[in-house]
């Protein structure tokens, strides 16, 4: 994908093997900012069902082999959001090249948002709007029904979201190439936590301002998909916060009142089932995800499979996250249960 | 061996050059993320390579205490030999800090606790100051 000179002809090869004809690339340039995923940025004119359209679109692809941070479907993250994009804020996926063979590597084709990275832009804006756009897109995200996601999606096989991702916790601290008794520590300090529970619903997991844009009406755009999953919706509030630990601001923080009215109004959830010591509950619990692909992608470096400065890089900051995880757990144990 | 210059007053010195000589001649995006990666990496590394079979050792020595574990007899400390001792003592302290949740017994888990809590002084030498490069 980073072949200047070749990838308009792989493009062109790709839309013309889903029908399109009068296919014309250019501008194409690589984007950066997609940190586990490839992306490059074009413009595309074709005729598709007999409609010519043309537009700005982004290419997202796959690493070349032995490079990827996470390692995930990208026929998935496409389905994922051809689902999703009629509820939430964000460009659809339009073409899949799920083996690669025009692109060159798995990769699918998405339509271009004019939004600005959403750090920048609370710097340029402040940030007082955007709790209640947070709740709202959060909301929207986690309504949406299950029926109409992928069936491939992963969920609970018994409906125990909170006991699936403290096993993954579990396994995780079981399974890397050393012991990891923090882990473990945190594995069996969530399960004796336990809060209310929620239907299952729609979980981004990787819910941070690393993969929101804001678009020219000051909305937030949700994109990057590749680790969705059906489980405990509010694993994206706790990720959201622990990210923002990493990388300020916390936008929650900002008016978190406002925010948690707005989220409860829209999901539904009570006041027990979401509050300020939920959502920390949840910044130890949601991160999970992400981190065991982190640890995964070190482990697998560990055992000589594979090898990059991304993949050391990263599992280098699960470092911070290991300092905050305990620091939650010692705050919350008193608020959650009064002691132990 | 020619033990200084310290392998983390070669790696700092590496970082230097990095950020200093070789960074401004570097113009794609995503090679200058790169870099500053490499360049934080290796000041974290230097930080670890100054310490860590010292701070592996203590903690060794901390949970054999507090599990009345027998320490191994082995006195090798080459890197992988200590690693070995660390990643054994590490499992122990996984299993006995399961056992006390299981067991309720709040006492031994925060004593459990305390180890973890000297683990994370010692990560968070090596880490320093956290700033995330190549995330939007």
């Amino acid at each position: 994908m980073d072949d200047l000179a070749q990838m308009p002809a792989r493009v062109t090869a790709l839309l013309e093997a889903n029908g399109c004809s009068n296919v014309a690339v250019d501008g194409y340039e690589v984007m950066t900012g997609g940190y586990s995923r490839l992306m490059a940025k074009f413009n595309a004119t074709f005729t598709q069902d007999g409609a010519t359209e043309s537009g700005t679109y982004v290419l997202r692809g796959d690493p070349p082999e032995g490079q990827a941070l996470i390692d995930t479907d990208r026929t998935q993250e496409f389905d994922v959001i051809q689902a999703v994009a009629p509820y939430v804020n964000t460009p659809n996926a339009r073409f899949l090249d799920a083996s690669g063979e025009h692109i060159g590597t798995g990769a699918l084709m998405i339509d271009f948002t004019p939004a600005e990275s959403t750090l920048p832009w609370i710097e340029a804006n402040g940030i007082s709007t955007l709790p209640i756009k947070l709740a709202e897109l959060a909301g929207a995200l986690h309504t949406i029904p299950i029926e109409a996601l992928p069936a491939a999606l992963p969920q609970p096989a018994d409906g125990d979201a909170l006991g699936d991702q403290i096993a993954v916790w579990h396994a995780t601290a079981d399974d890397h190439v050393e012991a990891l008794p923090i882990f473990k520590y945190v594995a069996c300090w969530l399960d004796a936590h336990r809060p209310a529970p929620v239907p299952l619903g729609f979980v981004h997991h990787d819910f941070s301002t690393a993969n929101m844009l804001v678009d020219r009406q000051g909305d937030l755009v949700a994109i990057d998909f590749e680790l969705a999953t059906i489980g405990d919706p509010r694993e994206d509030l706790g990720y959201f916060k622990a990210y923002s630990q990493a990388a300020p601001p916390d936008i929650i923080d900002a008016d978190p009142d406002a925010f948690l009215a707005r989220y409860r109004e829209i999901t539904g959830y009570t006041e027990d089932q979401v509050n300020p010591a939920v959502m920390t509950y949840f910044l130890v619990l949601g991160v999970i995800g992400v981190v065991t692909q982190l640890m995964g992608g070190g482990g697998a470096m560990a055992r000589g499979e594979s090898g990059s400065t991304n993949i050391a890089y990263n599992m280098d900051n699960c470092l911070f996250g290991q300092a905050a995880w305990m620091a939650a757990t010692d705050a919350l144990t008193a608020a959650l249960d009064g002691g132990s | 061996m020619l033990s200084r210059p310290t392998t983390d007053q070669v790696l700092n010195a590496m970082a230097d050059d990095l950020i200093a000589v070789v960074l401004p001649h570097v113009s794609g995006e995503a090679a200058k993320v790169l870099a500053t990666q490499i360049e934080q990496l290796t000041r974290r590394l230097a930080r670890r390579a100054a310490h860590e079979i010292g701070w592996m050792t203590e903690e060794i020595a901390a949970i054999d205490a507090a599990l009345d574990r027998t320490p191994d007899p082995t006195n090798s400390w080459h890197l992988e030999d200590v690693l070995d001792r660390y990643s054994a003592a590490s499992t122990a302290l996984s299993d006995a800090i399961a056992e006390a949740f299981a067991d309720e017994d709040t006492d031994r888990v925060a004593q459990y606790k305390a180890l973890l809590a000297q683990r994370v002084v010692n990560e968070q030498e090596v880490l320093g100051a956290l700033e995330l490069v190549g995330r939007g």
